[in-house]
């Protein structure tokens, strides 16, 4: 019986990192675009766009055909 | 008995226990958005049914064993015969209906391997399970998943609590369509093509598919329909539990949850470990509502789910168990085993009758919407 405790360690600190990545990146858009500055609007949006790309990253792990 | 009617059993069954695969899983993605309003709850469970469907057909790999290495399988071991398939399968369809029935959430690949080592026992000892694999891929992880689900959702809740004002937080919504999406696919592509394994190994056994065989195509589609019917139906029961009983959900905790639900199972599923998806789910949703100041979980609601999980695989083991001492008679006693099960199965469905949990249970009207005043029973005096 050998359980992988290696595996693990790295399972928690990739779904810690992207987790917290993605909530921070989105929860910061939701901060920037609530505002009158004319700079907040065009790096929320970027912000928002990251989270997109974050998301694409998540489908294309989850098929198998693109890997 | 006549190979071809066992064969057409078994996949009938296989099939019935996918059905309900999707029934219990669709809380998983769908029951945040669904308490928090994101998605009205008719559009949810379509959204994912629509996502298991598409999911299905990405990912057609089935495994080359039934268990993962559970059951010592082939020489040395047992043989794993559709016989023992039908036994196992009627214990993980039973227990998936008691547990719906109890709107808990259980792992349905453990209720499977439950039932297929249940079958096995009385098969051929329990000198047949492989107790390392036991302990190492479905024991030690049940512990770890939600235990890592909760610390991972809980810093994402803190993040987003902390960067975020009040007004800001109900766009969250938004961003929970697209995390619960994720978490949908993503169980699709797995889970679909557990039960294309169970139906492709029985027609190897049957000598109707070649050694190494891919599934037929048939059976990928009636899989897909399948599992994306039953993600369809809903399981009410369990969204109502992970959405509304286990702690209150607020945009922003959903989106948490299930990005780090989401998270969490592609890591696992890539790095492996191997997590089992409703464990992560329930675990993202305690570790949310331990992040927001205010928020309260109900332990005894989370400490049902854990005696849940810790009595699925010997539930689902003694119910295959005695379908498997039923089936050793013969042809009746398969034919038995196939009417009990179904008169069980209906007999669940009739009790949950009794206090039925619908997606009108979940309805929020929106603001400013007009709401039909309910009736008033004519004033007594």
């Amino acid at each position: 019986m050998t359980i992988a405790w290696m595996s693990f360690v790295l399972v928690v600190a990739v779904s810690l990192v992207a987790a917290a990545a993605l909530v921070a990146l989105f929860s910061l858009g939701l901060r920037l675009i609530d505002g009158t500055a004319p700079w907040r609007r065009p790096v929320a949006v970027a912000l928002f766009v990251i989270c997109a790309g974050i998301a694409l990253v998540g489908i294309w792990l989850v098929v198998p055909f693109f890997h | 008995m006549d190979p071809t009617l066992l064969v057409v059993l078994v996949i009938g069954l296989a099939l019935l226990f996918d059905f309900t695969n999707g029934f219990h899983d669709t809380a998983n993605a769908m029951a945040t958005p669904i308490a928090t309003g994101a998605l009205r709850p008719r559009v949810a469970v379509a959204l994912a049914a629509a996502l298991n469907l598409v999911g299905a057909f990405l990912s057609t790999e089935v495994a080359r064993t039934i268990s993962g290495g559970l059951i010592k399988e082939g020489a040395g071991g047992v043989q794993i015969t559709p016989t023992l398939i039908l036994a196992g399968l009627i214990g993980a369809i039973v227990w998936n209906l008691l547990t719906w029935l109890l709107g808990l959430p259980s792992s349905s690949s453990h209720a499977l391997f439950g039932g297929l080592i249940g079958a096995a026992i009385v098969g051929a000892g329990t000198g047949a399970i492989d107790g390392g694999v036991l302990v190492s891929k479905i024991l030690i992880p049940a512990v770890l998943a939600p235990l890592t689900a909760m610390g991972v959702a809980f810093l994402a809740t803190k993040i987003a609590y902390a960067i975020t004002r009040k007004r800001q937080r109900d766009n969250f919504k938004i961003g929970q369509i697209f995390t619960s999406s994720l978490v949908s696919l993503a169980h699709g592509t797995n889970d679909a093509q557990k039960t294309m394994g169970v139906i492709t190994l029985t027609l190897i056994a049957a000598k109707a598919l070649e050694p190494d065989a891919t599934p037929p195509i048939w059976v990928i589609v009636a899989c897909a329909v399948a599992i994306a019917a039953g993600t369809y139906t809903g399981g009410w029961r369990i969204i109502k539990t992970i959405g509304r009983d286990l702690t209150d959900i607020e945009p922003a905790q959903g989106f948490a949850a299930e990005a780090s639900t989401a998270a969490t199972i592609l890591a696992s599923s890539h790095l492996g470990f191997a997590l089992s998806t409703t464990q992560v789910a329930s675990g993202s949703v305690i570790g949310t509502g331990l992040g927001r100041v205010g928020a309260k979980v109900k332990w005894g609601t989370a400490g049902k789910i854990a005696i849940g999980w810790l009595i699925t695989i010997p539930a689902a083991g003694i119910v295959a168990a005695l379908a498997a001492l039923l089936a050793g008679i013969g042809f009746w006693g398969i034919i038995a085993d196939v009417v009990l099960a179904l008169v069980v199965i209906a007999g669940i469905y009739l009790w949950s009758r009794r206090n039925s949990v619908t997606h009108r249970t979940f309805h929020q009207p929106q603001p400013g919407q007009f709401v039909r005043p309910k009736k008033r029973k004519a004033a007594s005096r």
